[in-house]
């Protein structure tokens, strides 16, 4: 065994490099500290302790500590309950759909066809365009009278559908859309992962004797597993989250049937000035989105051999 | 040694006096510091600075920049930052910028939500300037009130009836040459448009959540129906929008949708302009809209908000949208001097846009009717009313009965969100119109009683 032997000099001076170095690194990580101590920390710390208080607007205040009176009202709420319901419906229908989509064509852009960088650019179009304007755009589509998916149903013969306007389906159109919007963004993501599975892996599952199909399931879409779970967990945040597309497409109607948790926060909130409530609401789309989050991981989280 | 000491002592007691006779000469100051709420004159007011947000289409803003610089040549000692109004901020946003004093001072308000910011003490109360009384006769009463304090915290500057538009085109291919007064005649087109099959629809009623809607789109014809705007007991205290003709007014939605008279969209493009529906209820910004956007050839008439067959028409029969002006309180500024310079100077701009001179513009730029009671007789006011042709005349005439919402509780907003709750109801198909107002003055009332 042998040592390096330390001089007097350099065993001196180390501990004031490194205190140089502390210092150097407290510089670059500082912005990040600051931003995440005013625009993370700050107002999770204000949206807990404003849940459990009277949070006066004018003031800025928290002038009553009101206990869990708020989050009572909040279990007893039935428009709370609805909005879940709504996000849930939402949740259902529009992850599956998008990530699955996003595989698809993926999977489809991943072989050597015609023009597939245009196909590439194009599948990601949407996520790049604003989400105000898509819902604008969609809100024309989905008219009753004049829209153009009506128009084209009726080439058929189907009968027109009221899109926004019947509130048993609203939230679907609505989760349609959205899947429509977040292929592109999926499809990006899967791309990246369909091409970091080794050739290697798919040549000898070849030579073997496995056909496309067993291929897929059997190789890829095992590797695919860290990628899935991502993008699970990230379609589960923003699903949670939605707020823009219901906003504009429908401003939570027909009868509160697409006022989704973030929409009623916004209207508790800043419509109705109650913001010790609005917290509540904001805490509870918090835990429900870390409990779905930690559930789905162990739900599709699966070792590679 | 002694007389270093005596020198100190000395000195100490000149300090003494020069100390006395400084406050003394500050309090004096003080009691000569003037009272910028009363003061005759201000023109030796230090220099102020107050917000103002001017609102929504490009003529407006430019007229808004305009009435700034004029405003700033009459008082050069006045600042007036002006800018265009954020978005939402009429009426949900507002609250972050007052707190952060980036709001305009000077607000544009609707009377329902005046009510919120007087019980939080938002407002300063007008009333409170000596002028204030001699301003106010100026304008039409029906369209102002007077808080239950006695004070007055906005003054009305321009209003519009809410009334019918009819396309002369629809009516006229089904018959009809006027306005149909009653229900059944109007269900008598209706039904008319119905079998032409073409596609076409008698009305597009609203279908919006927000509470507001209520009050432009379906409080017209409860106020046409019952012949008052009152859907709060005169003590605050329970609601009484659910009485016999209330009922009826919804039912006359009722019957539009279930017989399938009613176009339920909600159209980004006028579907009135556009030939789809036969009748829109607008207020007279619609004319200047005719006038901007419809195609060209189109025609259309004017008519009063139906009523219940076999009624006579009440001292009220439509709702007079008003836009007010008010202050808004300066947060964050103690009571003083520095406060009281931006109320007046406040005050000052808000005189000055509801002067006949500035009036008469902002009716040339937006359509919107100036609450000025001599407004026919103005002379100021004689070439816009001719540029906007009898139309408008015909409209004001038509729309000389209508009032302004119920001022009964300061929870207005919240009932008014109740009542557009229960007429969603009838519009989706999820209740009878009497079912609906009846829960709907049930949930009304538990939030009265929650303010009680």
């Amino acid at each position: 065994m042998s040592y390096i032997r330390v001089t007097g000099d350099s065993a001196q001076s180390r501990p004031e490099k490194r205190k140089r170095w502390d210092r150097i690194a407290l510089l670059f990580i500082a912005p990040y500290v600051i931003f995440t101590l005013t625009f993370l920390i700050y107002p999770l710390g204000m949206a807990i302790i404003g849940s459990l208080a009277k949070w006066d607007m004018i003031s800025n205040s928290f002038v009553q500590f009101t206990g869990l009176s708020n989050y009572v009202r909040l279990v007893n709420d039935p428009k709370f309950w609805q909005s879940v319901l709504n996000s849930l419906i939402y949740f259902v229908v529009q992850i599956p759909l998008a990530i699955v989509g996003g595989m698809f064509v993926a999977n489809l852009l991943n072989k050597k066809i015609i023009a597939r960088d245009l196909f590439r650019g194009l599948y990601f179009l949407p996520v790049i365009t604003g989400s105000v304007v898509l819902a604008i755009l969609w809100r024309w589509m989905y008219q009753s009278s004049n829209g153009i998916i009506n128009y084209l149903l009726s080439l058929i013969g189907v009968e027109p559908v009221k899109w926004l306007t019947d509130a048993s389906i609203t939230m679907l159109s609505i989760s349609l859309m959205k899947a429509w919007m977040d292929v592109g963004f999926y499809t990006i993501v899967f791309l990246a992962g369909y091409q970091s599975i080794s050739a290697e892996l798919l040549d000898a599952a070849k030579v073997d004797g496995a056909n496309d199909i067993q291929v897929y399931f059997k190789i890829k879409l095992p590797l695919l597993n860290p990628t899935i779970v991502f993008c699970i967990m990230m379609a589960t945040i923003w699903a949670f989250q939605i707020f823009n597309e219901p906003y504009i497409m429908t401003g939570g109607g027909p009868l509160g049937s697409s006022t989704t948790m973030t929409l009623l926060l916004y209207k508790v909130g800043f419509i109705e000035h109650n913001m010790g409530y609005a917290s509540t609401i904001g805490v509870a789309i918090g835990i429900i989105i870390f409990v779905t989050s930690i559930l789905e991981r162990r739900l599709f989280e699966r070792e590679i051999e | 040694m002694e007389s270093t000491g005596r020198k100190f002592r000395l000195m100490l007691a000149y300090a003494l006096v020069l100390m006395l006779l400084a406050s003394s000469f500050a309090g004096a100051v003080r009691a000569e510091a003037v009272d910028w709420i009363t003061a005759e004159d201000i023109s030796d007011m230090p220099e102020t600075t107050i917000r103002y947000w001017f609102y929504e289409s490009p003529e407006l803003t430019a007229l808004g920049a305009k009435q700034i610089e004029e405003f700033q040549a009459l008082y050069p000692n006045i600042k007036v930052h002006g800018s265009t109004a954020p978005d939402n901020t009429d009426n949900e946003m507002l609250m972050p910028y007052v707190t952060s004093r980036t709001n305009s001072n000077i607000h544009q308000s609707v009377n329902n939500e005046d009510l919120w910011y007087i019980d939080h003490g938002l407002l300063y109360p007008l009333s409170n300037f000596p002028d204030f009384e001699e301003v106010f006769a100026r304008y039409d009463p029906d369209l102002n009130y007077r808080w239950k304090d006695g004070n007055v915290y906005s003054i009305s500057w321009y209003h519009t009836p809410m009334l019918m538009y009819y396309s002369k085109e629809l009516l006229n291919s089904v018959g009809w040459d006027r306005a149909p007064e009653t229900y059944s005649e109007f269900f008598e087109i209706a039904q008319k448009i119905k079998d032409l099959g073409t596609g076409k629809w008698m009305m597009s009623p609203a279908i919006g959540e927000e509470w507001w809607q209520w009050e432009f789109a379906v409080q017209p014809f409860y106020i046409a129906a019952t012949g008052s705007s009152q859907v709060i007991s005169e003590d605050g205290t329970k609601a009484i929008f659910d009485s016999e003709k209330g009922v009826k007014a919804i039912e006359f939605f009722e019957t539009l949708v279930k017989n399938d008279y009613a176009l339920i969209e909600n159209a980004d493009i006028s579907p009135f302009q556009t030939g789809q529906i036969a009748a829109v209820i607008e207020g007279s910004w619609e004319i200047r809209s005719i006038k901007d956007n419809a195609p060209v050839g189109f025609e259309y008439f004017v008519g009063p908000v139906p009523i219940p067959d076999g009624q006579e028409r009440g001292p009220y029969d439509t709702f007079s949208f008003v836009r007010n002006l008010c202050i808004i309180e300066e947060l964050g500024v103690p009571e003083g001097e520095e406060r009281d310079r931006v109320r007046r100077a406040s005050w000052e701009f808000l005189k000055f846009l509801i002067s006949d001179e500035q009036m008469a513009q902002h009716f040339n730029a937006s359509g919107d009717i100036p609450c000025t009671v001599d407004l026919l007789e103005n002379p100021l006011f004689a070439p816009v009313l001719e540029g906007y042709g009898d139309v408008m005349k015909q409209f004001m005439e038509l729309g000389k009965n209508g009032i302004i919402g119920d001022m009964n509780s300061i929870y207005e907003v919240e009932v008014m969100d109740k009542m557009q709750q229960a007429y969603l109801k009838v519009i989706h198909g999820v209740a009878i119109a009497k079912d609906a107002l009846a829960q709907g003055v049930v949930e009304a009332d538990e939030v009265l009683e929650k303010g009680r």
